[in-house]
């Protein structure tokens, strides 16, 4: 049997979780957490072989940034990213920081404990590309990378030139970003557009 | 030769009257040239009215005499001179006004080209800015004519002294209609008239320079500047706001969708159901399965949230790992405080049992008059001399002196993380 922590601060979707992992009869769970600040606890003790990790957890805790930390010091323990938020930093930290596999949540459980097999196994499991969203008039892969990190730091509520100072370039190239997704998207303000963006979970400030 | 009596009686007068003006316009630029400076015209100037005299008296006296009746005779000198030839006289008178016209061209240039004290308040009397120069006690050195009208419009009357009219004006002590705006480092004042003028005061040596100056485009835009900022700065507040509050958002959207996949499983949870009972089709334990999966998962859904925070969940997770937790006192109530202390809970409990090894693990929350205090100690292994801060106790101080409070670490007798913020 595998031994698995949940880090899933959404109660209902952990139960189902270890219902789904319970009926496969490979998997244990040994715990379920819903703060990402509380799983380095059970690898400490090695209670766990594999953890099914949410990004977004309780406390304001990085499920990315507990991986990171869990992969530095427990670097046996399989970890599997599952988030439902379409952001694309958080396919590509996953990648840099070693994580074995990544899932988008879906509803059918089989393709989770496919992924969950083949990690086991000493796969790793990457989806190919984030989800396709609609903002405005555009998709999501209309933006560029740059667009996306002035947007990520938008929806922070900082003014241009403190973007600017953040992201290394002047106050007059973000607002000629922003203007550009002003265009692409079709809202009326930039607070449409960092509310669209921070609803739909293109861009997540961690 | 024709001597200079030999001549008509209108061109005799003609060369005297020439004379006479070359006289007195010699003798005006001899006083002029003696308050310049240059020597030559200091000499010429004389040297040319007195020529001038000279020519100028002997035959107007022989005129005077023939008009008189008066034989002149027995001065031969005179005599001698009144003979001279009349061409010399009117090469004279020529050589004359050539040189007086010099004079005159060259301090007329001199005036046009020089700055004089008339020149200097001619041309502040012409700026559209108010200027004034005063001594150290406000004596009034140069003032134009603006400065003087903004004095008449603010105070009511002229301006006397530099100092008194400033104080006035910092002591709001103004005419009806005009509004003191700022007395900071410039005074900007609102008149009547819907301008906004701009006073600087400067040192400069042992004067003060005192300078108005019109302001009032630059004070509509810098207020519709701040007005803007305004706007901005709550705008961005809301965003700061709306982004706190949007994890909760998107966690309720989430679970939303789950409970519409259990409703879709229950219903088809249903219909495999009535399909066994009818037709006896189908596999009664994976019917039952889906029932228990999903009747759990709404189980939980239903539960109250507010029965589980991060501390209860910190402590269920602490008893499994075999954690002994032990809490005295009650977890502030103000948000920003109790997410810090959670945090805290969460990595010294962490700490505790990864590099300590600890078995119990111990949370006190204290308050006094002006703080909140978190200490949190356990029986683990002592922290040997190198100890030093990680990643996760580093970002915790900085939280912590972020609203102001203070992290400290003991390492003895027991290991304690101390957090002490104000209230």
């Amino acid at each position: 049997m595998i031994n698995v922590l949940i880090v899933e601060d959404d109660r209902m979707a952990s139960k189902l979780l270890e219902v789904f992992l319970q009926d496969s009869e490979r998997y244990k769970v040994i715990a379920t957490v819903e703060s990402a600040s509380m799983a380095e606890l059970f690898c400490s003790k090695k209670m766990c072989d594999l953890i099914l990790m949410d990004v977004c957890t309780s406390m304001n805790s990085s499920g990315l940034d507990a991986a990171e930390k869990i992969k530095a010091s427990y670097p046996e323990i399989k970890i599997i990213i599952i988030t439902s938020q379409p952001e694309i930093s958080f396919l590509e930290r996953a990648k840099r920081i070693g994580v074995d596999s990544f899932w988008y949540k879906t509803p059918v459980a089989s393709e989770l404990i496919s992924v969950m097999d083949s990690t086991v196994a000493g796969k790793n499991v990457y989806p190919d590309m984030t989800p396709t969203l609609k903002m405005g008039y555009a998709l999501s892969v209309d933006f560029t990378e740059r667009e996306l990190d002035v947007l990520r730091a938008l929806i922070t509520g900082d003014t241009n030139k403190e973007i600017g100072e953040r992201l290394n370039m002047s106050q007059y190239t973000v607002r000629d970003y922003i203007q550009s997704m002003l265009e692409k998207t079709g809202f009326r303000s930039r607070t449409e557009l960092a509310v669209k963006a921070r609803e739909s979970g293109l861009v997540i400030n961690q | 030769m024709i001597p200079f009596i030999g001549l008509g009686t209108y061109v005799r007068a003609l060369l005297l009257t020439i004379l006479f003006i070359e006289v007195c316009v010699a003798f005006c630029l001899t006083l002029w040239s003696f308050m310049q400076r240059p020597l030559l015209p200091k000499i010429i100037s004389p040297v040319s009215a007195i020529s001038a005299i000279l020519f100028l008296l002997p035959y107007s006296a022989y005129i005077f005499a023939q008009k008189m009746g008066v034989t002149v005779n027995g001065y031969s000198y005179f005599q001698k001179f009144l003979n001279l030839p009349a061409i010399s006289v009117i090469l004279f008178t020529i050589a004359d006004a050539v040189i007086i016209s010099s004079l005159l061209f060259y301090f007329f240039i001199k005036i046009r080209h020089s700055i004089s004290a008339f020149s200097v308040k001619e041309s502040a009397d012409k700026l559209k800015t108010g200027i004034c120069f005063s001594y150290e006690n406000g004596m009034i050195k140069l003032i134009n004519h603006k400065m003087d009208e903004l004095s008449r419009i603010i105070t009511g009357k002229e301006m006397t002294n530099a100092l008194d009219f400033i104080n006035s004006i910092r002591n709001r002590e103004c005419q009806p209609g005009t509004e003191v705006l700022s007395c900071d480092n410039d005074i900007m004042i609102h008149l009547p008239d819907e301008t906004v003028w701009r006073f600087s005061v400067k040192k400069i040596g042992d004067m003060y320079e005192i300078t108005a100056a019109d302001t009032t485009d630059l004070y509509r835009v810098s207020e519709e500047l701040k007005l803007s900022n305004k706007e901005l700065k709550e705008m961005n507040e809301r965003l700061l706001k709306y982004g706190e509050n949007v994890d909760e958002l998107t966690k309720s959207r989430e679970r939303l969708e789950t409970k519409y996949r259990i409703h879709a499983d229950l219903g088809n949870a249903l219909l495999a159901t009535r399909l066994y009972l009818q037709n006896n089709d189908g596999n009664a334990d994976d019917i039952i399965n889906i029932w228990r999966r999903n009747i759990t998962a709404l189980g939980v859904g239903n539960a109250d949230e507010s029965e589980y925070n991060n501390i209860t969940g910190l402590i269920d997770a602490a008893k499994a790992v075999g954690i002994n937790v032990c809490i005295s006192g009650d977890m502030p109530e103000k948000e920003h405080i109790k997410k810090l202390f959670t945090e805290a809970t969460a990595e010294a409990l962490t700490n505790a049992v990864k590099h300590a090894d600890a078995k119990h693990f111990n949370i006190s929350f204290t308050a006094d008059l002006f703080s909140f205090t978190a200490s949190f100690s356990n029986d683990g292994k002592m922290a040997n001399a190198s100890f030093y801060e990680g990643g996760g106790l580093s970002s915790l101080r900085k939280k912590t002196q972020r609203i102001g409070g203070r992290m400290t670490v003991e390492t003895e007798p027991v290991f304690t993380l101390k957090l002490k913020v104000p209230k």
